[in-house]
């Protein structure tokens, strides 16, 4: 047997063969057995056919003797059996007929004695009829007559010869039963014999290679019962170490549930604060605006003034030049009451009174040119001041277009800042959502991580359970190895 | 305060005062920032923005000739003069009395009248005659006469070595 072959492979080969084997003993059984019914049938066949000749003769006998006791009594009650047989007779040459059709000789016999036994029925019929006519001598006659002997002498040895050849098939066929009798017995006797070697040869085959098959597994079984329970034991360590990292998991990811609602909280007053902020950019956006159009207003103010200083430059340069005329003037005026008093001087008495007048012109050019020179500090001070204002005023101008540029760029950074608080809004709001679905996510984790800390639990329970097991197992096997090493020893 | 006009028609309406005590009148003026005074009665006039002819001469002095009064003068530096130096451009020039020759100078600060006995009256020290005090400031007294002297005295020697 093959050594690859499966354990139901070989059981079922093993069977394969003891059934093979038996049902050839069936087979021939079967066919020994329907040999040996046919060959009853045909022996109840022929004792049917022989019956029915029997029958067939005592019908016709009960006939003549009907037609006898009618032909001597005349009385109607003895042409019963007469008419019975008449009745019978038809069909029981109709059933001969029937049963002989197998056989050509028989039905040939039974065709021939057809119109003897006509002819014989017409003799008794017509004896009765003369017995009725006439009277018994004519019938007695009648019936007297060879021709009726002869006739029931034909039909006897046509039934006789008939007998004899069923009673030659009856032998023939009796012995062709022995014969599948024989048969039958030495194929039921002799194919149970090789039945059974044949059983035991491959029951021992099978014991055999099984022996050796379920020893080997026996022995793998226990190695791997050893293994099983050392990996059993680590399972059962590894589950204890999993369910207490799954404790602190748990534990953590409570305290992380509680800091994710807090974040939420957080980011819900984040963006709640972010939408007060966003409204005070907008407040503050309008207040830059509406100091964007003041600093204009002070933009357009500061040229009004920085023209009107320019105009108030011109008008003291005019002055200044009014006052270098008066000035001049004045200077001439000295120079001129200076060389009045010098001939005044030369003169001599007739002199002196132009001398005072001299004097006092001179003292007018003296107080012209000084109030001119007060008069021209002070319009080089209004002159310096007008600079100065001036000056003042771009420099303020040119703040007021920093400032301008600035208001800008606060205007900007308030737009910016309201953009930026509405980005932030939106990221707050994203961050609450977020964190909420982490939360329900956490929780959710939590709940995972609680019925992984139960499976952690019943896998250390299983562990417990499989290490029984490997240990059953380990018996088991062993026991089997035993009783496996038992047997093929 | 009074206006000018006010003071000018007070100064006519006034009565004529009472001779004034002793006293003497000069230009005061400014050379190369020192001040000075040049006495009123050394010079014949005083004018400004002369129009000064400038003369091919030896004398740095020497600034040019000007028409005055149908007079040609000799127009002198008189910062270059008494040897002072950064004067500064001459505008004023005073014609000295009684002689065809001015001195012009830069700065002129105006008429003062000051009594005989607050010029203090020194020996000649070289073109010095004396000084005074004005607004508590001392000025020398500045000799035309002999600074102009001291030119044709130059010249004249210097004249003399070329022949």
């Amino acid at each position: 047997m093959h050594r690859n072959w499966t354990f139901g492979r070989k059981v079922g080969g093993g069977f394969a063969v003891t059934v093979a084997a038996l049902v050839v003993i069936a087979v021939t059984g079967f066919r020994s057995a329907s040999s040996l019914v046919d060959n009853d049938e045909w022996v109840s066949h022929t004792h049917q056919v022989r019956r029915q000749l029997a029958d067939l003769l005592a019908e016709l006998l009960n006939a003549e003797t009907g037609q006898r006791g009618f032909v001597i009594t005349a009385q109607a009650e003895f042409l019963e059996p007469y008419s019975q047989a008449l009745g019978a007779l038809d069909k029981t040459l109709a059933e001969v007929r029937r049963l002989t059709l197998d056989n050509p000789n028989q039905t040939r016999r039974i065709d021939d004695l057809r119109p003897v036994i006509d002819t014989r029925l017409a003799v008794m019929k017509r004896a009765i009829e003369q017995r009725r006519a006439t009277s018994f001598e004519a019938a007695a006659a009648t019936v007297a007559n060879s021709e009726g002997k002869q006739l029931m002498d034909r039909v006897r040895s046509s039934i006789a010869v008939m007998d004899d050849e069923e009673t030659s098939l009856l032998e023939v066929r009796r012995r062709e039963a022995q014969s599948s009798t024989a048969a039958t017995k030495l194929v039921i006797e002799g194919g149970s014999v090789a039945a059974i070697i044949l059983t035991i040869i491959v029951g021992w085959l099978i014991t055999r290679s099984l022996s050796s098959q379920i020893g080997s597994a026996a022995r793998h079984i226990q190695s791997s019962s050893a293994e099983l329970e050392s990996a059993a034991n680590q399972q059962a360590s590894g589950a204890r170490e999993q369910a207490t990292a799954m404790a602190e998991i748990a534990t953590t990811i409570s305290e992380l549930l509680a800091t994710s609602r807090q974040i939420a909280d957080s980011a819900r007053r984040v963006s709640q604060i972010a939408g007060q902020t966003a409204g005070a950019a907008r407040i503050g956006e309008v207040t830059v605006a509406k100091g964007h159009e003041a600093t204009a207003t002070v933009r357009r103010q500061v040229d009004v003034i920085v023209g009107h200083m320019l105009e108030l430059g011109k008008k003291s340069q005019q002055v200044g030049s009014v006052l270098d005329i008066v000035a001049e003037l004045a200077e001439q005026t000295n120079i001129l009451a200076i060389n009045a008093t010098i001939e005044a001087a030369g003169a001599g008495d007739a002199g002196r009174r132009f001398g005072v007048v001299a004097d006092e012109i001179r003292k007018l050019a003296d107080r012209v040119a000084g109030s001119t020179k007060e008069i021209r500090g002070m319009v080089e001070d209004v002159r310096s001041a007008v600079n100065t204002t001036v000056m003042a005023t771009e420099a303020g101008s040119k703040a007021v277009d920093v400032g301008t540029a600035q208001v800008i760029e606060m205007a900007t950074a308030f737009r910016q800042i309201a953009s930026l608080v509405g980005t932030t809004t939106d990221a707050a709001r994203e961050i609450e959502l977020s964190t909420k679905q982490q939360a329900t996510a956490v929780e959710q984790v939590n709940l995972a991580i609680t019925s992984a800390a139960g499976a952690t639990r019943e896998t250390e329970a299983s562990a417990g359970q499989i290490l029984d097991t490997a240990s059953q197992l380990a018996e088991l096997s062993t026991g089997l190895l035993q009783i496996v090493e038992t047997k093929a020893t | 305060m009074f206006t000018l006009g006010e003071l000018f028609d007070a100064g006519f309406a006034a009565a004529p005062l009472p001779p004034p005590p002793a006293h003497r009148d000069f230009l005061c003026i400014r050379i190369g920032g020192e001040p000075s005074a040049i006495p009123l009665a050394d010079i014949a006039s005083l004018h400004t923005g002369l129009r000064v002819v400038a003369l091919p001469t030896r004398a740095p002095e020497l600034l040019g000739v000007a028409a005055i009064r149908a007079t040609v003068v000799a127009i002198y530096d008189l910062g270059a003069a008494l040897g002072i130096p950064g004067a500064g451009a001459p505008r004023w020039t005073a014609v000295v009395r009684g002689r065809p020759a001015g001195f012009a100078f830069a700065g002129f600060e105006g008429h003062a009248r000051i009594p005989d006995r607050s010029i203090a009256v020194a020996t000649q020290h070289g073109h010095v005659r004396g000084q005074f005090s004005l607004d508590g400031q001392a000025r020398a007294i500045v000799d035309l006469g002999s600074v102009l002297t001291a030119l044709e005295h130059r010249w004249h020697s210097a004249t003399a070595k070329d022949r």
